[in-house]
């Protein structure tokens, strides 16, 4: 089925993009094969494991659920957004301290959601970032580093006197 | 060898240089390598029948549509593929052989029938539905129980039945000893089906070569030279022209340590049509047809003396193969491991077992964490509770009673596998200490009742094989088991280090725990030491990365490579210096000799010597380079162990599970780098959490799968996992390099009796047996209910 | 799986019967039915549409009728093939009583489900199939003079077929069942990739 296609335009950690693509074209696809920005992993194609979470105008989303073109004229940020090419990211270097990703395929959608998560709770208890962090599926760690490190993350910001 | 004192940096928390480039997105993971011109995509066209005649298949409308450029069936690969099958040799097991691609069969849903080639992966999904496939379907069957019914549909007519591996053991004069038992005990364990769930599912990309007749096969695999041998030997192509890569792999968990029909067909196909193919495959299809794993029924007959001493035990283990043998293990690994690991850490001298594993239409099973161990101690666990209500003993008393002491190390165990070191009676003290086992009991109402719940403390003691060696493989029958892995450390002529393995990392941390080790025997800074690993064109030949090997015999080789290239340095060092080799040390990048340290030299510079980049000329007989290759074989297996000790509530409203307190204690040898074994342990102990409490994979009776989706095959989150206390026991193997063991899997071997032992226990006021996993909240509940209504005279 | 129920049609037993052999009267009655026809006395052959979500696709069934005991009862067989999205197979047993107010109609089906509509949909099929039936009888007994409001459609109990049938995921696949609907006709795609 090659559909028509159509434009849409997006604008990806800042940059803007003009494509042409397939109604169809799913979000995750469009910012892994059009932009090869690979960072974005896509776990289940049914929106459970949230290895393909980005922020959408701001707030988390599953790409693999999401067509491109129904998204024209919006913002994205992917995992390659967080820090680019320099110093890691609070919530990143966190990760880091704390062993909080082993093979690191989940980790992107961890990150995004650790970033809007502690945007609107600075300050909060391992029970809240449990519950936070219960949308994405890790295999390998266990999560208990990850809890550990999103509380780190969550000290280090404050401490910088900064948001996520 | 130094001793392990000497170590500077073994046992340091070093953070990992991996993170980084994960973190910033720009790890490749299969579906995110650079693509090549002319890439073919291809997808399966899957049975939706677990058993069947293929009377037709009409890919007319498939070929018409725009993008696709062919579709095969199985009659188009039967000239390049033989029959897919592992090499076992093992009493008691018969071959069977499986087309890549069914041909007039097919035995599970799931299995592939046709191969859609497109230009885009789109286009080849649209495809797969426009394809039409007639079936016949044919009586089918699913578990263990049914499938060795006399009247059972048989999958492979030359066994006959679907008895696919049967083997026996008995210690002399058992029955004897069994009926010297005061009490005898019995019970049936079952243990639902699982998978890896790894978060990236499988996928493979073949690229030829355009200037020789070579292959390069990128494919997340834990084995890639085992998957180099399984594909040279079936396409009968030589190895030297076919290149297996992986990319950055992510998550294992030993569903990705087997070699897989997929990957014979990219490279097929590849070489065939002279283009690239790839094949990624989405959840559902990884759900349905990677390597399952457990399914076991597991009868036990327990012979014990009035103290808890256990006389005599006979384990009857059901294992359920799936349609066909999964490469490389064949069904023997998880069924050979449960028996033989069935003692555990205890002093168990009689013993009998039967095994058998039993072909059915369902998905091939394989190797998972644990592998038949989780099922091994769910039994014995499980059974020295039951001895100590039958006494009246405390279940933790009648372990102390059995458990092998530190003193009776080495031990051989009833089936001849070698302890060579342990903390069995040492973890299981610290473990009970940790959750206040004492106080616990003593405060622990005979109904078991607190606060409204039902709550219980279980134990799991365990011993866990790690970093098996070739003749561990033997004695189970992997007759093309390498068993050894292997090194080459390079001193390059800078003077940093390149480091080559025969592992391949899924997350364990491999490219800086192996560089640690170089650089502490090298005396370099180990951010100069780098590692490669994953690609059989770079690293000599070995095993993988499965087991609980890679710290063990991974870790063993770079240790003793590291030291012959150590050997080279002083002695073109002393050459340079006119010193006594003997007498160097290397430390901070430097040679010298301790007593005339203004003399010293940087490893660059004796690089520069050894790589005739100056005047000197090198000593006499001596060659260039600055290299070592080792290969190293372990010891048969080396033993690690721990202890779980769990704190359930369990709610009778809704049979819901707590997890109150949970307590690891935790004993892999020498421990290289801390962090990365409390992540192994964490990991593995919630994939533990997950099989005991809602991980199933379920089939209907007829062998439709029924949750291949991510909703319904339940993982834990972050919601479900206690925080763990943890808590670690060093007790160097004497067998090994370095007194190293491998940590990988114990966490899910203790989790799982554990778990079911503290069910059981806060149960046990009601007359509730917990005899099977997954404890789901609905079994649970229906178990409680009965037992109540049962107490009140009602049924 | 065996499923069972009952209904009561505000109907005259030999109308409800009579209805119950008319390929007009169930193409028009059964949600998504786009054809019924009948190839001899017993054949049936039928194409329905069926959707979940933003994803629908026809579905193709060969349907018997046996045992048959006129005006009170017959057993319909049936097959129905989905392409990629799999295929069910089920057997009905469906009997007609009169009572106060009508018929009653009891069915008990034996059901098998396939291919993706298992894998994917299990949990879908009880909310689909309990809206289908739904919709099935309250057309039924539009048609045949009645009103909505008195067609009651009794619950479904679902016992487990066969010593290894479990259940699965959190909601079971506990069927309502309309009588003739042999075939649950559920595409089930999961995002646009597959």
């Amino acid at each position: 089925m090659s559909a028509n296609k159509v434009t849409v335009r997006l604008t990806v950690n800042g940059k803007d993009y003009v494509r042409e693509v397939e109604p169809r074209y799913l979000l995750a696809d469009f910012l892994r094969h059009e932009l090869h920005l690979t960072g974005t992993h896509i776990g289940c194609e049914h929106g459970v494991c949230g290895a393909c979470t980005v922020l959408i105008n701001g707030k988390t989303g599953r790409s693999c659920l999401q067509f491109a073109a129904a998204l024209d004229g919006a913002e994205i940020t992917t995992v390659e957004g967080i820090a680019g090419d320099g110093p890691l990211h609070p919530v990143q270097e966190a990760f880091h301290e704390t062993h909080a990703l082993q093979c690191g395929y989940c980790t992107p959608g961890f990150l995004m959601t650790t970033i809007e998560f502690l945007a609107q709770n600075p300050d909060p208890d391992r029970d809240e970032i449990r519950q936070a962090l219960t949308n994405n599926m890790c295999r390998c760690t266990g999560y208990l580093n990850i809890i550990d490190a999103v509380e780190d993350a969550a000290k280090r910001l404050r401490e910088g006197g900064r948001k996520a | 060898m130094k001793a392990i004192e000497d170590f500077t940096l073994v046992g340091k928390t070093i953070l990992r240089r991996e993170d980084s480039y994960l973190m910033r997105g720009k790890a490749q993971f299969l579906d995110d390598l650079p693509e090549p011109k002319g890439l073919i995509h291809i997808a399966f066209v899957l049975s939706p029948y677990a058993r069947a005649d293929i009377l037709s298949v009409d890919a007319s409308a498939a070929r018409a549509l725009p993008g696709v450029i062919d579709v095969l069936t199985g009659k188009d690969f039967v000239d390049d593929i033989k029959l897919f099958a592992p090499v076992i040799e093992i009493g008691g097991y018969r071959p069977v052989g499986r087309p890549v691609v069914a041909g007039d069969r097919v035995n599970f849903v799931g299995e592939y029938v046709a191969v859609i080639l497109a230009e885009s992966p789109y286009v080849a999904q649209d495809a797969l539905d426009l394809v039409e496939v007639n079936y016949n379907p044919l009586p089918s069957v699913a578990g263990i129980k049914d499938a060795l019914k006399p009247d059972a549909p048989v999958l492979h007519d030359h066994l006959g039945d679907n008895l696919i591996f049967k083997s026996a053991f008995e210690t002399e004069g058992f029955a004897e000893r069994f009926a010297e038992g005061d009490v005898v005990l019995e019970e049936e364990f079952q243990l639902g089906r699982v998978t890896g769930v790894m978060i990236e599912p499988r996928g493979c990309m073949a690229c030829p070569d355009p200037i020789a007749t070579n292959v390069t096969l990128w494919t997340p695999t834990q084995i890639p030279h085992i998957v180099r041998t399984a594909i040279a030997d079936h396409l009968d192509i030589a190895e030297s022209i076919l290149r297996v890569v992986t990319p950055a792999v992510g998550g294992g968990f030993g569903t990705k340590a087997h070699v897989y029909p997929d990957e014979l067909i990219v490279v097929a196909l590849a070489r065939r049509l002279g283009r690239a193919v790839k094949w990624v495959q989405d959840r559902r299809e990884e759900l349905l047809t990677n390597a399952h794993a457990r399914e076991h029924i597991l009868k036990i007959r327990v012979a014990a003396k009035n103290d808890g001493e256990i006389s005599a035990v006979h384990l009857d283990v059901r294992t359920n193969c799936g349609a066909y043998p999964n490469h490389p293990y064949s069904p023997t690994l998880e069924a050979t491991a449960a028996v033989r690991m069935m003692p555990g850490p205890y002093r168990i001298r009689n013993y009998k077992y039967d095994v058998c594993s039993v072909t059915t239409n369902t998905a091939p099973t394989g190797a998972y964490r644990g592998t038949g161990q989780p099922s091994a101690f769910l039994a014995i666990e499980g059974m020295m509770d039951r001895i100590g209500r039958r006494l009246g003993l405390d279940p933790a008393e009648v372990r102390r009673r059995n458990v092998i002491r530190p003193e009776e190390f080495p031990y051989v165990n009833v089936v001849g596998v070698r302890y060579d070191t342990g903390s069995y009676l040492p973890s299981l003290e610290r473990g009970l200490e940790m959750i206040g086992y004492d106080a616990f009991r003593a405060a622990q109402p005979k109904d078991r009742l607190v606060d409204g719940k039902y709550r219980g403390i279980g134990i799991c003691n365990y011993t866990e094989v790690s970093g098996t060696g070739a003749p561990g493989w033997r004695v189970r029958g992997f007759a093309k088991m390498p068993g050894f892995d292997s090194s080459r450390v390079v001193v390059e002529p800078d003077g940093k280090v390149t480091v080559y393995v025969s592992q391949a990392d899924a997350g364990q941390g491999h490219y800086t725990t192996f560089a640690q080790l170089a650089a502490d025997r090298l005396g370099v800074d180990w951010a100069d030491v780098m590692v490669v690993e994953g690609d059989t064109s770079k690293t000599p030949y070995g095993t993988g990365t499965f087991a609980s090997r890679g710290s063990v015999v991974g870790g063993g080789t770079v240790i003793r490579c590291s030291e012959k290239v150590g050997v080279k340095i002083r002695r073109i060092a002393g050459y340079m210096l006119n010193a006594d080799p003997e007498r160097l040390v290397l430390r901070d990048g430097r040679v010298f000799d301790p007593a005339d340290a203004e003399r010293r030299l940087t490893l660059r510079e004796v690089a520069e010597t050894a790589y005739s980049m100056n005047n000197l000329g090198l000593p006499q007989g001596e060659e260039h380079g600055l290299e070592a290759t080792d290969y190293y074989d372990p010891p048969m297996v080396t033993m690690a162990n721990g202890t779980h000790v769990v704190q359930v509530a369990v709610d009778p409203e809704d049979g819901r599970i707590e997890i109150e307190r949970y307590a690891v204690v935790h004993d892999c040898g020498r421990v290289i780098n801390p962090k990365i074994v409390e992540g192994q342990v964490h990991g593995a102990t919630v994939q533990g959490i997950g099989e005991a409490l809602m991980e199933e994979i379920v089939y209907d009776a007829e062998g439709q799968h029924l949750n291949a989706n991510l909703l319904d095959y339940l993982l834990p989150t972050a919601m479900d996992v206690p925080d763990l206390e943890l808590s670690h026991i060093e007790t160097p193997s004497i067998d090994t390099v370095a007194g190293i063991k491998g940590a990988a899997e114990g966490g899910l071997t203790g989790a799982v009796p554990a778990l079911a032992n503290a069910v059981g226990d806060a149960l046990s006021g009601l007359g509730v047996k917990i005899t099977r996993v997954p404890l789901r909240p609905s079994y649970v509940f229906e178990q409680i209910r009965k037992a109540r209504a049962a107490g009140e005279g009602r049924t | 799986m065996i499923l069972e129920g009952d209904t009561l049609i505000p109907a005259d037993r030999r109308m409800v019967w009579k209805a119950l052999n008319d390929p007009e009267m169930l193409r028009a009655c059964i949600p998504g039915c786009q054809s019924l026809e009948r190839q001899s006395d017993t054949d049936f052959s039928s194409s329905v549409r069926a959707a979940i979500g933003p994803v629908s696709a026809t579905f193709g069934a060969k349907i018997t009728l046996s045992e048959i005991d006129p005006d009170r009862g017959y057993t319909i067989s049936g097959e129905g093939k989905g392409g990629a999205a799999g295929f069910a197979r089920g057997k009905a047993r469906v009997d007609l009583e009169d009572e106060k107010g009508g018929t009653r109609l009891r069915y008990s089906a034996d059901v098998n489900v396939g291919g993706k509509l298992a894998q994917v949909g299990s949990r879908l099929i009880q909310g689909t199939a309990k809206k289908l039936s739904e919709d099935f009888f309250v057309a039924l007994s539009e048609r045949l003079g009645g009103t909505p409001a008195a067609a009651e459609v009794a619950g479904a109990s679902a016992d487990a077929a066969g010593a290894a049938a479990r259940r699965a995921g959190a909601a079971g696949r506990r069927l309502l069942w309309g009588g003739l609907i042999v075939v649950l006709l559920i595409a089930v795609a999961w995002g646009i990739g597959g």
